[in-house]
């Protein structure tokens, strides 16, 4: 089990320099969408691959990812996924028009949900270069639009050459007294993430 | 319905049913045309390198274990016949990630260890740059593949 590789202190490190990105990035969502946006949950546990899948089971629509890749500092992935009326919404929000306007993803659309992933896992990967003093160099986005399953079994498929379980940091997000169906994910390389964090 | 994720293995008799849903990972169906018995292996890399931990992870190892699942002896591995989905690039041809390659990778190691099982493939839905959902149906004992936007497929 990797959680039994990581000593108490350093559990405890990894909870406050994760509880601070979160924030950093939801500070700089809020700038982007200039609308006020809070975090209900930060989770940060330990789980087998099946375990983070089987979470996505219970979501049956189809879904947007956008993934970032980390392939320097801390290896490992950042994913946004949004449900596809969530994303038609921050679209709107985005562009200033009116909810329920945008109904495809078009060439425009794309983009929108491109920068919003990189304007917010880039605040949220600043955050840990802060903390952790470690440079993490991020991928363009890619987006990818799929079954939240299929989206989340490509991410881990990057980690399964080096492990059976994923160290999974899920922040959600709030907005005008509601919870946006959009979700967060850190998914970093174990080891990768185990020297930096003393 | 039952699903099984990343890694894992299992066997159904119809009317019971079984899926999985696929990345660039490979969903491997057997069927024993003697007992009637399906076998779904949900694998992730092509190549267990001697590892014996996870044996569901690997092509070479998950080929076998699954046949020890559904009580195959050796000699009637001919009795056997596989359908295999998934291996996508669902991250598309200008990302630099990793399942690209393994993807490919993936469908090449399933292929060449069902020929060494003597296992013929009677049908694959492999490769492109969407997920898949792999269904054994067993109201029917059919396979079935569902991709967004398109209408279920038989395999």
């Amino acid at each position: 089990m990797l959680e039994e590789n990581l000593s108490g202190n350093q559990t405890h490190l990894l909870k406050i320099v994760a509880g601070h990105a979160s924030e950093d990035a939801t500070e700089m969502f809020s700038k982007w969408l200039r609308q006020p946006v809070h975090i209900k949950m930060d989770r940060v546990e330990f789980m087998p691959f099946e375990t983070v899948c089987a979470m996505m089971e219970t979501r049956e629509e189809n879904a947007i990812g956008v993934l970032m890749s980390i392939d320097k500092g801390i290896e490992g992935m950042l994913l946004f996924l949004f449900s596809e009326d969530m994303a038609f919404k921050m679209i709107d929000l985005l562009t200033k028009q009116k909810i329920g306007t945008t109904s495809e993803l078009g060439d425009l659309e794309r983009s929108a949900l491109n920068e919003t992933a990189n304007i917010v896992g880039c605040a949220y990967l600043n955050s840990l270069k802060k903390s952790l003093s470690v440079e993490c160099i991020p991928s363009t986005p890619i987006l990818i639009h799929d079954m939240p399953l299929a989206i989340m079994n490509a991410v881990l498929m990057e980690q399964a050459a080096f492990q059976d379980e994923s160290l999974f940091i899920n922040t959600e997000f709030f907005h005008d007294g509601g919870k946006l169906d959009f979700q967060f994910f850190f998914l970093p390389v174990f080891e990768s993430l185990k020297e930096r964090l003393g | 319905m039952k699903t099984l994720y990343m890694s894992q293995m299992g066997t159904v008799r119809p009317p019971d049913s079984l899926r999985t849903t696929l990345g660039s990972c490979i969903g491997i169906v057997l069927y024993d045309k003697k007992t009637k018995l399906f076998g779904l292996a949900h694998i992730m890399l092509p190549d267990s390198n001697g590892s014996n931990g996870n044996l569901g992870k690997y092509a070479d190892t998950a080929v076998p274990e699954l046949l020890k699942q559904m009580e195959v002896p050796e000699y009637r591995h001919s009795d056997v016949i596989a359908k295999i989905a998934g291996g996508a690039n669902m991250f598309g041809k200008n990302s630099n990630t990793q399942s690209i390659q393994i993807g490919k990778q993936n469908i090449e190691a399933v292929r060449s260890i069902l020929a060494d099982y003597r296992i013929a493939i009677v049908s694959e839905d492999v490769g492109g740059e969407k997920g898949r959902q792999l269904v054994i149906d067993g109201s029917n004992e059919s396979v079935l593949v569902n991709q967004i936007g398109d209408t279920p497929k038989a395999l």
